[in-house]
């Protein structure tokens, strides 16, 4: 299984024991870049923080480390955490996507993972801010003069 | 006097304009603000800035006063808080 994009070349060759008889197939192999991998809604009130989990499963034979420099996040109220997470081999682990919105609106933007064992990770992420959701208040109380 | 304690989120700094308005009239507001300005830093961790205005409450009339009191940021960022202010006659 191909993590990464790229062409792989490889030789296959089927050999027949008792007389020496083979066939050789070359073979190219073609990875894309996948699309888009989920869209994730991140709608909070503001000054809010709303958060989300994701899941990423190491299907190889060896420890991945996946740190918060390998996050290219297209707002910078969206954060990643924890800093840093070690997959072991087979084994599937969640980070945490995290948005705090300032003012009422809604946008897009792009949160790409590339890891150098893994492969690209890419999702599109729904970002909208709406109204708060209480009204602070102070209360005065005193004697006139 | 009161203070008003809010936290800034955003990660440059700018000036939050302070308004207080009356709200069950016309006139002047019994309630005024210290300042009328607030200068907040870049808030560099997730957890913000902590800022505080203070608002006096200086009543003309016995009984209940209304009001808000409003910061705005030139970003578009807005804190809003009611005001309720009581006051009884003169202690003697």
């Amino acid at each position: 299984m191909a993590m990464r994009a790229g062409v792989y070349k490889m030789t296959c060759t089927f050999k027949v024991e008792s007389t020496g008889e083979y066939v050789v197939y070359k073979v190219n192999v073609t990875v894309v870049e996948s699309e888009d991998q989920h869209e994730i809604d991140l709608f909070s009130a503001i000054r809010e923080s709303v958060s989300q989990g994701v899941v990423i499963e190491n299907p190889t034979n060896q420890q991945v480390v996946i740190n918060q420099s390998q996050f290219t996040i297209g707002n910078e109220y969206v954060e990643v955490t924890p800093e840093e997470l070690t997959l072991k081999p087979r084994e599937s682990r969640e980070f945490k996507i995290s948005f705090r919105p300032l003012m009422v609106s809604e946008s897009q933007c792009d949160l790409v993972l590339k890891n150098p064992i893994l492969g690209d990770f890419k999702y599109k992420l729904n970002l909208k801010g709406t109204a708060p959701t209480s009204q602070r208040s102070l209360a005065f109380k005193c004697a006139l003069g | 006097m009161q203070a008003f304690k809010f936290t800034h989120f955003m990660k440059k700094a700018t000036t939050y304009t302070v308004k207080v308005e009356r709200t069950d009239g016309a006139g002047i507001a019994d309630f005024k603000a210290e300042v009328a300005t607030v200068p907040a830093a870049a808030a560099d961790s997730n957890k913000g800035v902590m800022l505080s205005v203070n608002i006096r409450y200086e009543p003309f009339t016995i009984g209940d006063s209304r009001g808000v009191l409003k910061l705005t940021s030139p970003e578009g960022m807005e804190y809003s808080c009611l005001l309720f202010g009581k006051s009884s006659a003169p202690q003697p």
